[in-house]
Parts: structure tokens; sequence; C-alpha cells
């Protein structure tokens, strides 16, 4: 008997830590998963807005080529009043025409869109009509342009961004700050303005590195990041013959005679449309723009874009482990965290730890491995201080989430083992006065450092197998 | 679909099924007559009955006098389903006789499209996505989000219908656009979208997961 339950155990034990060690490699190999925050066009309603998502979606996946998950969603604003405006023109137009016209409402949302299947069948059957859509094409172009102008003088500063409307806005990008995620901002249009904005406000919550810019057919001469102009974009180049200030062209299309249609099945006189003109495969800015969303999506991917940030020195005080009624091990470990302008900062970790007994090795490793991933022994003086490659965030907040934290091998300059990290509210960098608080909890992902080991820049922290209280 | 009069603007719906008869049978009338007659039909100004009806100057109209031509062709089109042949009652909601969250002049355009069944229960569900953002209770901040996230799932959904029928999205921008137009076909309609898309304006649309298609 007593031999077949050190079979049994020896199995679970064997399970355990074949299942440590995928977790270790999984989580450190696994690249980090990818927001793209779409900001729509100009008089885009918001299922256009949607569709422009979808179409996002189509074109670069939810996988990237190293496996990073990537999900899209549109952070939507309307061009305020507008629309009302260019329903008040159409009707106009319409009564210039004959009275037969006078119920035709329904060709509102082609005249919009530059054209359609009955605005098309009507101008075969009555030429004149095209002269109402022309007429329409003209305003609508300029009211677009006057609109962008508008907004560029009347959109806020960072300050602002909290008010009214954005707060969705920003309780979501702060939600992707918490979620770990990187944070690709695509903006078309009057959404380079709010895209910019965005950004401005991300950069107080989230390193600037988690994040990229991509500007499609800017409204604003504020460029984040690269960014894509046709030379045919008629409301972009009215915008700048009003002296806004817009960024140069970048790509030559073809005239609107010989320009294929779009993703959309349409084309845009006014040279503009997402779907129509900066997303048609047929044209050069759609590969233009793949090059910058597929190397944003790279760059963001790869954990070095965040881990290579500068962490605190931590030292460890005291590390306690018991046997959890599940059978497992659960770990504290408390500690001194001191920021790069003085400041410490208790902190006390709380997890339950992997299926170890007496006689596993590398127990001894897994608390060292948390702490450890670089060295940079310049950084932290005073004996027992060790840097931390990445960042911590203040989490007295929010501060229960986890996430993996890859670091980079010292010795040999590959990404190695996880450590340790919060997803925590992120509220506070650590890098900023730290408020006088008592203990922040982190909490931590994986501490499943089976036989972790190289360049632990010669701290071992030694942790008696359990259970026990252990003071440094 | 049941709120559809829930906004304060919406007046009463008025639908005629009588009135709907009679406007199919002039528009087919002047189908009949289109081929030869050309330049020889009364002025809408004095003709009776029936044309006098159809080319009626409308009540506040300050524009030119409808050219019988014109008018003809227009009505040409009509009959022969190019141009759709709609409801423009003074009511958001409008007729919806079978219930099925579709205008019923909406219903009997996708029936002439000859869609195939793959796609038309898209095309359907776009339909139905359209009207309830127009009819939605914009007091009801659970009424505002099942229309936008139903407007979600209908454009996932006809643009997977699309890659299967024709291997492009081409078609369902196509179909999503006809429908769009068609639904918000007078002023008070287009003006109750225009309400329903600031409601949307600072919201974040997350990628709808799992299957689309009702």
């Amino acid at each position: 008997v007593n031999n077949a339950l050190r079979l049994v155990l020896f199995l679970v034990l064997s399970i355990g830590v074949v299942g440590i060690s995928l977790a270790q490699t999984s989580s450190c190999t696994t690249p980090e998963g990818v927001r793209v925050g779409f900001f729509n066009g100009v008089n885009n309603s918001f299922d256009d807005a949607e569709e422009s998502a979808q179409q996002l979606l189509a074109a670069y996946g939810t996988v990237a080529p190293n496996g990073a998950t990537i999900k899209y969603e549109v952070y939507y604003n309307t061009s305020q009043g507008l629309a009302s405006d260019l329903l008040e023109v159409f009707e106009q137009r319409l009564r210039e025409q004959d009275s037969i016209f006078a119920t035709k409402f329904f060709l509102f949302h082609e005249a919009v869109a530059g054209g359609g299947k009955f605005t098309d069948a009507i101008k075969a059957a009555v030429p004149a009509f095209a002269v109402l859509l022309d007429g329409f094409n003209e305003s609508k172009r300029a009211r677009y342009t006057v609109a962008l102008s508008e907004l560029v003088r009347l959109i806020g500063d960072v300050s602002n961004i909290e008010e009214n409307t954005f707060l969705v806005h920003v309780r979501q990008m702060n939600e992707v700050v918490r979620a770990g995620n990187r944070f690709l901002l695509v903006a078309h249009s009057q959404g380079n303005l709010f895209a910019n904005r965005a950004f401005e406000y991300y950069k107080t919550r989230a390193p600037a590195n988690t994040a990229r810019v991509v500007h499609v057919a800017p409204a604003s001469l504020i460029m984040n990041g690269p960014w894509t102009l046709a030379n045919y974009d008629f409301v972009i180049n009215g915008l700048r013959l009003l002296g806004s200030g817009v960024p140069a062209n970048t790509t030559d299309i073809d005239i609107y005679a010989f320009r294929p249609r779009g993703l959309n099945n349409r084309k845009d006189p006014a040279g503009h449309g997402l779907l129509e003109i900066y997303l048609n495969p047929a044209l050069e800015t759609r590969a233009r723009i793949d090059e910058h969303i597929n190397r944003a999506i790279a760059e963001l991917s790869t954990k070095d874009a965040f881990d290579t940030a500068t962490g605190p020195c931590v030292k460890v005080t005291r590390i306690a482990c018991y046997h959890s009624v599940s059978g497992g091990l659960d770990w504290q470990i408390s500690g001194v965290a001191r920021a790069s302008n003085g400041a410490d900062k208790r902190f006390n970790v709380v997890e339950a730890g992997p299926m170890v007994s007496a006689g596993q090795p590398g127990i001894s490793q897994f608390v060292a491995s948390l702490l450890v991933t670089q060295s940079r022994a310049t950084q932290c003086t005073g004996e027992g201080w060790i840097p931390v490659l990445g960042r911590l965030y203040d989490s007295n907040y929010l501060g229960l989430n986890v996430g993996p934290f890859c670091g980079r091998d010292a010795e040999t300059g590959s990404a190695s083992t996880t450590t340790w990290s919060t997803r925590a509210s992120t509220l506070n960098e650590w890098n900023t006065p730290l408020p006088a608080i008592g203990v922040g909890l982190f909490a931590v992902d994986s501490m499943y450092q089976y036989g972790y080991r190289r360049g632990l820049s010669g701290v071992t922290v030694q942790v008696p197998l359990c259970p026990g209280v252990y003071t440094y | 679909m049941k709120n559809k009069n829930n906004r304060s603007t919406v007046a009463s719906t008025n639908f005629k099924p009588k009135a709907l008869l009679l406007t199919f049978a002039v528009t087919a009338l002047l189908g009949a007559c289109g081929g030869g007659k050309d330049g020889q039909a009364a002025d809408a100004q004095t003709a009776d009955g029936p044309t006098a009806k159809a080319l009626a100057v409308p009540p506040g109209w300050v524009g030119r006098k409808p050219p019988t031509e014109t008018a003809k062709k227009i009505a040409q089109l009509e009959a022969a389903g190019i141009l759709p042949k709609l409801d423009t009652s003074n009511s958001i909601a409008g007729p919806d006789v079978d219930g099925n969250g579709i205008r019923d002049d909406i219903d009997a355009y996708i029936e002439q499209q000859n869609y195939s069944p793959n796609f038309v229960s898209a095309v359907r569900q776009t339909a139905r996505a359209y009207q309830k953002t127009i009819a939605a209770d914009l007091n009801s901040s659970s009424n505002v989000q099942a229309a936008k996230v139903s407007m979600q799932h209908a454009i996932k959904c006809l643009r997977s219908k699309s890659m299967v029928d024709f291997g492009a999205t081409g078609p369902a921008s196509d179909a999503r656009q006809q429908i769009k137009s068609i639904t918000l076909n007078t002023k008070l309609r287009i003006s109750a979208w225009i309400e329903f898309d600031k409601q949307m304006d600072g919201q974040i649309l997350s990628q709808v997961e799992g299957e689309s298609c009702e």
C-alpha cells in the first residue's frame, strides 16, 4: 500500500511538474494581447464605424503572426450636427427639383455615401438628377472640411478628456491598461483628433511604449505615429487650404474616374473614405496602412516593448508558506520596494503555490525568480536589494489582477522566466511619488518557477520547505 | 421591435392597406402606359383620378411643378421594382402588420430581390436592426444598448453570409446600404436615426463574439 501511495504521489507530482513547466513556458513565450481601438472618421454613423472595425478585423485578424490575440473596438464619435445639417441641405436640393422627388428621402443616405443602386437608376432615367447630386456632393465636401476645421479648433486638451462623452472612452482605456493589453489606436479623418487626445491620456496611465498610433487621412498636424494621406483626398486638401495644419500627402491614388471600387463596393468622389479609398486593396494606400498596422501589432505584442522599462529595487523581508487545505502551498512574500525617487513601499505577495513537496528540486529558486530577471547591480545599492525588470504599479486601488510578466536573461539575452506583475490599478506609476501608505497587495501569477536559475545576479533567497515563516 | 412607438415624436401609424393597393395600381397603370404615350400624357395639374394623386404637388411644395415625363419615368422605375415603393406615413415605425419587426414595405422590397435563402435571412436581420434603432426608447439605456448590439450582430452576420455567397463583403455593404436607405426614407425617420446615433457618441462598440446570425 505504501508503495502504491508513493507511486500515486510520484505520478501526481510528475504531472504537476510537467504542468508547471508548460505553464512557465507558455507564460514566457505567449505574446501580449493587443487591443485595436478604431477612431472613426467624419460623419460616420455608428453602423458605418462598426463595419469599418469589422473590415479591420478581417484585414488584420484576431491572432497576430506571433500568436498574440487581437481584439477590436470602436471608440465612436459623431460629427456633431453635421448629419442634421446635411439632411437640411439635401431637402433643400430636393425642393429645387421636380416635386416628384419630394418624398424621395430614401436617396439621402445614398447621397451621403456618394451614390448607390437607387441613385444610379434615377440618374439613368432622369439625367437632370445628377445635377442635384453634384451640388449636394460639393456641399457635403465643403461641410466636411469646415466641420473638421471647427473640430481642430474646438477640441479640448488632455485635461478635458474625462469630461462628458469621453468618460466611457477613458474607462475603456483604463480597462485596457488593467487587462495588461497593448493599445493600438487606428484613426481615420476626424478620429485622429480624438485618437491623439486619447493617446495623451493613455500615456498618463501606462508606459508610452505599450501603445502605438496609426494615422489614416489625418485631420490633425500632430502625428504620434506613421500616417497615410492620399493626394486626391479633397477633404483634407480643403482643410489644408483653410490654413489648418495637416501633414504632407504620402500616397498617390487614381483620379475618381479610374478609381476601383472599395471594400464596401463604393467610390468616394471626395477621396476620403476609409473603405472606399484608404483600405481599398487596389490602391497603394492599403499597402502602406498594412505595413503600419502589422508593424505596430508585431512591436506591441512583443513583451520586450513593455518589460525593458526600468523597475524598482526590491528587498524581501519575510517569506511564509503554508500547506493549504487543497494540498498545495500558499506563499506570502513581504518586502519593500524602492522607487527611483527613493520612496519605499511595503508589499505583500500572496499566491497559492504549486504542488511541491520535500525532495523536489528548485524550490529555493522559485521565490528568487520572482524578483530578479536581470543584473543591474548598479541600480540597487545596499545589501539585499535587487532590481526588478519591468514596472510595478501602485496597486492600492484595485490591484489584484494578475498577469504573466516575462523577463530577459542577463547572460543569454533571451526571454526567460515569468516573474511577477500586477495588472493592477496602474493609477499611479511606480516612478511617481508614492503615497504614504501601508501594505500594498500584489498578486503573483505563475509562481511555477521550477528549476529557474540563470541571470540572478548572485541573489539566492533560500526558502526552506513549508511550513514556516522566515524573516530576513 | 415591440417598442416602436416609444419616442415622444412618433406620430400615430396611419397605414391604410387600401391606399397602398391603390398606389400599386396607379404605378402599375403608369408603368403599363409608359410605352407609347410619352409626351402625350395629360399634364399632372389637369389629370383626373389616380394619376392626379400620384403626380400631385405635395403640401407646402415651393419647387417646380412635376413634369409628367419625369413623374412617369419614376413611376415606371417603381413599377418595375427598380425603385422601392415605400411607406411615407408620418410615423417613425410605419406599418408592420405581420409583426416581424420589419416594416411591410421593406419586407416587400426584400422579397423582390431574389436573394439566396442564406443571404436573405441576414438581410432581414439587418432590416430589423435598423428598425430597432429608430424605434428605440432613447430614455432606456438597455433599449439603446440592445439596438446597438443588434446592429453589430446584423452587420457581422451579413458580412459572413456575403462571404459564403459571393466570396466578398461588397454585396453585404450594398445590401446594408439599401436597407438603411429605404428604412430611413422620410425626414422623420432619418431624424430619429440621427438622434439614435447621437446616443452612440462617446460610446465603445466592442467586438461582438460568438454566432451573430439569428
